[in-house]
């Protein structure tokens, strides 16, 4: 057994052992304006969307619809602010990172899983307000009594089955991820109570 | 009189001079893209500087080395998502790839047996790391937080799943006779 102990003890190395302290703090400095890719797809979102309701609101289009195209716009921001809040690489505090692995796995975990089961109340539950408005102000709008009313009422059900499903498809992502945390989480407990 | 600051990038410097290559093996350990590989190895020595801050000799050295560096990989790994991880038990569905008499050479156990490890759940890759790294079982709790029972089961099945996958290798080389 000592033989393969050997061999991995013995692998080439060509990386530096020891680093530059000057180096590790310009890192430090570097290190929370690194995200992830998924981070960056929901900023993208967000910005684009900004940017339409903004452009929308400035131009004075669709003035009926001006007041929930504000609380859209806020809502996009409060999600962005949410993503960054909750999802930004931290650094753990001081007198965590010397705990034993299994402790500071657990914590970690209960962190993420935290941010995830919750994500109903500030990822999804924001946007619903200012869309029912603007759904509510469509309704209102429909004259029944044009005959091109029908196509408009079709068009307000596919807007409503549209956001109903898109809303479920993101629950439905946050819960599987939540999930498999909470599995995660059951199995690191069962491996501490060994 | 030594301040905080120079205590603490002395112990840093002691630190890494004595445990630089274990960790560049550990990082390896955790990612395999050479990139990344680089920027994880950057955070864990970072943060082996930071918590010097809070060494108050509470373990040894050697424990808080191997905690804060496992415990930034740890971190790293939840972000990437990556929770779909065998245990050791489960460990014989493991591709490594072949052991030929042809492939066995140094290079390519070692290459296999990072194919191994990246695919264990944690605390068993913990655990193989650790012991290939000369660890004896209270250390391997120590840093894990396992007990001794839990430990002394992993290092079993870790030797066996090392004896069997590696075997062919010691067969090969020349001078190592087996019964």
């Amino acid at each position: 057994m000592s033989d393969i102990k050997d061999i991995w003890k013995n692998q080439p190395i060509e990386e530096d052992v020891v680093m530059n302290i000057k180096d590790l703090t310009e890192h430090a400095r570097s290190f929370s304006d690194r995200f992830g890719r998924r981070n960056l797809l929901l900023y993208a979102w967000s910005a684009i969307n900004v940017l339409i309701h903004i452009w929308a609101l400035s131009t004075g289009r669709m003035p009926a619809f001006r007041a929930p195209m504000v609380l859209m716009l806020l809502a996009y921001i409060f999600v962005a602010w949410q993503v960054w809040l909750r999802f930004t690489p931290r650094r753990a505090p001081l007198q965590n990172s010397g705990q034993a692995v299994l402790q500071f796995h657990r914590q970690e975990l209960e962190r993420q899983h935290g941010a995830v089961a919750k994500a109903w109340l500030w990822y999804i539950l924001p946007f619903w307000p200012p869309y029912l408005w603007e759904l509510a102000i469509w309704f209102q709008r429909i004259d029944f009594a044009r005959p091109g009313a029908k196509s408009s009422l079709f068009a307000l059900q596919l807007a409503v089955i549209g956001g109903v499903c898109f809303w479920s498809f993101v629950w439905m992502l946050f819960s599987r991820h939540a999930t498999r945390m909470e599995l995660e989480l059951e199995r690191i407990s069962r491996v501490r109570a060994e | 009189m030594v301040t905080a600051d120079e205590q603490r990038d002395t112990r840093y410097r002691l630190a890494a001079a004595e445990f630089g290559g274990a960790l560049v093996r550990l990082a390896r350990a955790y990612e395999p893209d050479v990139d990344r590989r680089r920027d994880l190895l950057q955070d864990i020595h970072l943060e082996l500087w930071r918590s010097f801050a809070a060494y108050e000799e509470q373990c040894s050295l050697r424990t808080w080395v191997y905690r804060v560096a496992h415990n930034v990989g740890i971190s790293r790994r939840i972000r990437k998502r990556k929770l779909r991880l065998v245990s050791l038990d489960a460990a014989d569905g493991i591709h490594t790839g072949d052991n030929t008499a042809e492939q066995a050479d140094a290079a390519h156990d070692v290459a296999r047996l990072y194919v191994l490890i990246r695919q264990l759940e944690s605390p068993d890759d913990q655990v193989m790391l650790l012991y290939l790294e000369d660890m004896d079982a209270a250390a391997i709790g120590e840093v894990t937080g396992l007990s001794p029972n839990a430990v002394a089961m992993r290092i079993h099945r870790v030797k066996a799943i090392l004896t069997e996958r590696f075997r062919l290798r010691s067969e090969c080389r020349p001078g190592v006779r087996h019964e």
